[in-house]
């Protein structure tokens, strides 16, 4: 997967086995618990998985090459400021398919981040602005629960 | 093996010599060597002890589920055989709801609850632990009344049509990792832990002068992270007295997830499951699917 690139449900090509993009897709899955950055692609790829064709399992390829030369990388957890920030962003109606949005959000406790998600948006949107709300529904609701949880765990009440 | 009927076997002695390293899937052959008699046993005595089940006449109406033998040999680091392992379990697809059976569902650590234990730690520079529970789904109490046949060549003598009555739960049992569950909850709560309302399977314990205790459940799984060494070592020892556990010291390797502390800050990564999965899918099938430009030139257009 290159920038900008679009992918398609049936494109041209030879189709694959689906049970072995699917254990593919079930690795990469497990390997976002420590690595963030890779979240929206391998997202991205589990739409195809019933019907994969050439092109799918060549992003897959393009993942795996990409995760070859950062086997050793990992999340370092420091002492760092005790704030929480967040991130949300949206690709607006990137699937050719439904024409239905992805959104995505990160938290970072000081500059770490914790929780990630990237997560195609349930319904069609008609504009950028309608598509942003939706995207920050999703973010306010773990905001919700994060902020009570670490209400929790650090025993504070405004973070 | 057993994915595969064995219809009719032609070369008897090539036959036993491919399998001969496999672990037996049937009762029958188990029973008449000594390795697999002594771990059956020893499963046997540690049911009872535990006191899981009595010996009672079918109610009338009543269905008794079967139970099964599954035997697995365990390997060490190194390939050589480490240990027999023969576990009873029962065939809980024979389960009704309703009947045997009604709530089924069992919190579970998330994994943004993990990152944030770990992220606690990190900050205030706490050492992280972690506990594994042994045999833990045969500590859960069951609620719903179970009966279950007796195992297969340990039927009690002048009881051939009794069944068993459980009291505790079983491997394989529908209702096993909920009654898990709520018995540990219940270990917690009277321990004095506060149970957060956010995340059902964080445990807290607040001891004075800003003393804290922070325990989070995976299954069978705890790692906890504390300020003060009483607390920790009571929390142990009360729960070695409370169910058979196994110290696995400092965090360090857990759910796949390789944690290294030190002093400035912990470090996570997944280099060993990263290097694991790499290999597995790169194999020939993947070489099926020369990489090329063909995606970048062909999709592109599409689009």
């Amino acid at each position: 997967m290159y920038a900008g690139m679009k992918l398609v449900r049936n494109p041209e090509g030879k189709r694959f086995d689906n049970t072995f993009y699917k254990q593919i897709f079930g690795s990469l899955m497990y390997l976002t618990t420590t690595r963030p950055y890779i979240m929206y692609v391998v997202s991205k790829i589990s739409r195809y998985m019933e019907n994969p064709k050439e092109v799918h399992l060549l992003v897959a390829k393009r993942i795996l090459r990409y995760l070859g030369g950062i086997v050793k990388f990992g999340l370092f957890y420091k002492k760092s400021e005790l704030s929480l920030y967040g991130f949300i962003n949206n690709d607006y109606a990137d699937d050719l398919d439904d024409r239905k949005s992805t959104s995505g959000y990160v938290f970072m406790m000081g500059t770490i981040a914790v929780s990630w998600s990237s997560k195609k948006q349930s319904i069609v949107t008609l504009s950028t602005t309608e598509a942003e709300f939706i995207a920050t529904t999703t973010c306010a609701f773990q905001t919700i629960w994060l902020r009570n949880f670490l209400a929790e765990l650090h025993f504070k009440k405004d973070l | 093996m057993a994915d595969y009927e064995v219809t009719e076997i032609q070369d008897p002695l090539n036959h036993f010599a491919l399998f001969s390293d496999c672990d037996p899937v049937s009762f029958e052959g188990p029973v008449t060597k000594p390795t697999w008699v002594t771990t059956m046993d020893n499963e046997i005595a540690a049911i009872e002890r535990n006191n899981t089940w009595e010996l009672v006449e079918l109610p009338k109406g009543q269905k008794s589920i079967g139970v099964k033998w599954v035997y697995k040999t365990k390997l060490n680091e190194k390939g050589k055989v480490d240990k027999f392992k023969a576990r009873l379990v029962s065939k809980g697809y024979k389960q009704e709801f309703g009947i045997d059976y009604t709530e089924v569902l069992t919190p579970i650590a998330r994994h943004d609850t993990i990152r944030m234990v770990i992220d606690l730690a990190a900050q205030n520079s706490w050492p992280s632990f972690q506990l594994d529970v042994k045999s833990n789904f045969l500590h859960g109490d069951l609620k719903e009344q179970v009966f279950i046949d007796q195992p297969p060549g340990y039927v009690k003598v002048g009881h051939k049509y009794k069944v068993y009555k459980l009291k505790k739960a079983l491997y394989g049992l529908k209702q096993a990792p909920r009654a898990w569950y709520g018995r540990i909850e219940t270990y917690f709560s009277q321990e004095g832990f506060h149970e957060c309302p956010y995340e059902h399977t964080l445990f807290i314990k607040l001891g004075n002068d800003g003393k804290v205790l922070i325990v989070c459940l995976y299954v069978d799984d705890l790692i906890y992270t504390e300020n003060d060494k009483v607390m920790f070592n009571m929390f142990k020892e009360s729960m070695m007295n409370e169910f058979d556990i196994g110290d696995l010291g400092k965090m360090r390797y857990f759910l796949g997830i390789e944690v290294s502390q030190c002093a400035c800050g912990i470090f996570i990564s997944q280099e060993k499951i990263h290097s694991r999965s790499l290999g597995q899918v790169s194999n020939e099938k993947l070489q099926l699917c020369k990489y090329s430009n063909v995606c970048r030139n062909e999709t592109c257009q599409k689009s």
